[in-house]
């Protein structure tokens, strides 16, 4: 036990007194440092520095009377709210969406046959370009499902063998070209 | 429990995590007791390491607006307050580092006495309190004085009573690393009140 309070004595560590005033020892490391505190005067004047001011830091910084603007908390509550961005959950975005297609549905229903007057330019351009993509969308259809056909015929023949329907592939492909160039420039004649 | 169950008389004394978890679920009123309970707390952080009063005021109306857009991604493997101090920890230091003309020096506190104006603006100090008072701004100025990384430590542990793990949290410093700026902080903040008369030790 001499023997530990003298090894215990042969350092000092000032950031120690520091821990041990802030109740951040572990109770091992408090009484190893208390049983060093008993040899060393270096380190009890230093404890006795740091109280005096631990207390004016306590005394002074301990206290939250700053004043606050009067409906500081609403004010900040409604902004947060305003701006919110993470909070909402993806099932609220999609209520919002299918609320506001009702009332949309809603409000035409309520126009009536005034809808027709009042958006019928507009609802015939859409009907236009519906047509278009309806007939290219059919169009691109058709032929994918015609070169698939086709491809499992062949690669069926083959044993799916890669090489031999890549070759196909890049054939058709450049069939497909030929014919609408030639379609192309009939057209022009 | 369940956050449905939090009645508005409960509000003022839910745990903060309830608080949270009810704000997630869309009780407005739950996330405003978070602002009512921390705001005085947090605004008193960030005044000290920022300086100014009405920064401070737009500081930590950001932090909240950044708590409660994070609100989903609070874990509560931390204390809330934790949490909090760690976003507002982060608000004031980006603060700073966009207006670093702000850091004030020694000889500009006793020059021109700033920062005693704004301390004593924000609550008007009685006659009989006033010697008491002016040691208080003195120290508050002192604080001031040291470097943001050495003030920060100073509040979160003197101001706010945070441990050392929690401030190792919030300022994301290893432990050992917040035991030692720690002291040399205090060291620097003694060097300064001796200097100025205020402590003999």
């Amino acid at each position: 036990m001499i023997q530990e309070h003298s090894n215990s004595a042969s350092y000092c560590r000032t950031a120690d007194v520091a821990a041990y005033l802030d109740a951040e020892m572990s109770p091992s490391e408090e009484i190893e440092f208390e049983l060093h505190l008993a040899q060393c005067k270096n380190c009890v004047a230093e404890l006795n520095r740091q109280k005096e001011l631990l207390y004016i830091l306590d005394s002074t910084l301990h206290s939250d009377d700053i004043e606050l603007p009067e409906n500081f908390t609403k004010v900040v509550v409604t902004n947060a709210e305003s701006g919110v961005k993470g909070l909402r959950r993806r099932s609220e975005w999609l209520n919002a969406v299918f609320v506001c297609c009702a009332l949309l549905f809603f409000g035409l229903f309520a126009l009536g046959a005034d809808a027709s007057r009042s958006f019928g330019y507009p609802l015939r351009i859409f009907d236009r370009i519906a047509a278009v993509v309806s007939f290219f969308g059919h169009l691109t259809y058709d032929i994918a499902v015609g070169v698939v056909v086709v491809l499992r015929t062949v690669t069926s023949e083959t044993a799916s063998n890669t090489a031999v329907s890549l070759v196909l592939v890049v054939s058709l492909v450049l069939a497909i070209a030929l014919i609408a160039r030639q379609v192309y420039r009939h057209g022009h004649m | 429990m369940s956050t449905l169950a939090l009645g508005i008389d409960k509000l003022e004394i839910a745990p903060d995590v309830d608080l949270v978890a009810s704000a997630i679920d869309g009780r407005e009123d739950s996330f405003e007791e978070l602002v009512r309970r921390y705001q005085r707390p947090i605004i008193s952080y960030v005044f000290r390491i920022v300086g100014e009063y009405e920064a401070s005021l737009d500081v930590t109306q950001e932090v909240f607006i950044k708590v409660y857009n994070s609100l989903n991604r609070y874990s509560r493997d931390y204390k809330f307050s934790t949490w909090l101090y760690r976003i507002a920890h982060n608000a004031a230091i980006d603060h700073l580092r966009r207006n670093p003309s702000n850091q004030q020096s020694i000889e500009t506190e006793n020059s021109d006495g700033t920062s005693q104006m704004q301390i004593e603006s924000t609550r008007p100090t009685p006659e009989q309190d006033q010697e008491r008072s002016e040691c208080r701004t003195e120290i508050e100025a002192v604080v001031k004085c040291l470097p943001p990384a050495y003030r920060d430590l100073i509040v979160l542990r003197h101001s706010r009573d945070l441990s050392y793990e929690e401030i190792a949290a919030v300022t994301g410093l290893p432990l050992g690393t917040v035991k030692n700026r720690l002291f040399r902080a205090r060291e620097m903040m003694r060097g300064l009140l001796v200097e100025r008369g205020i402590t003999g030790a």
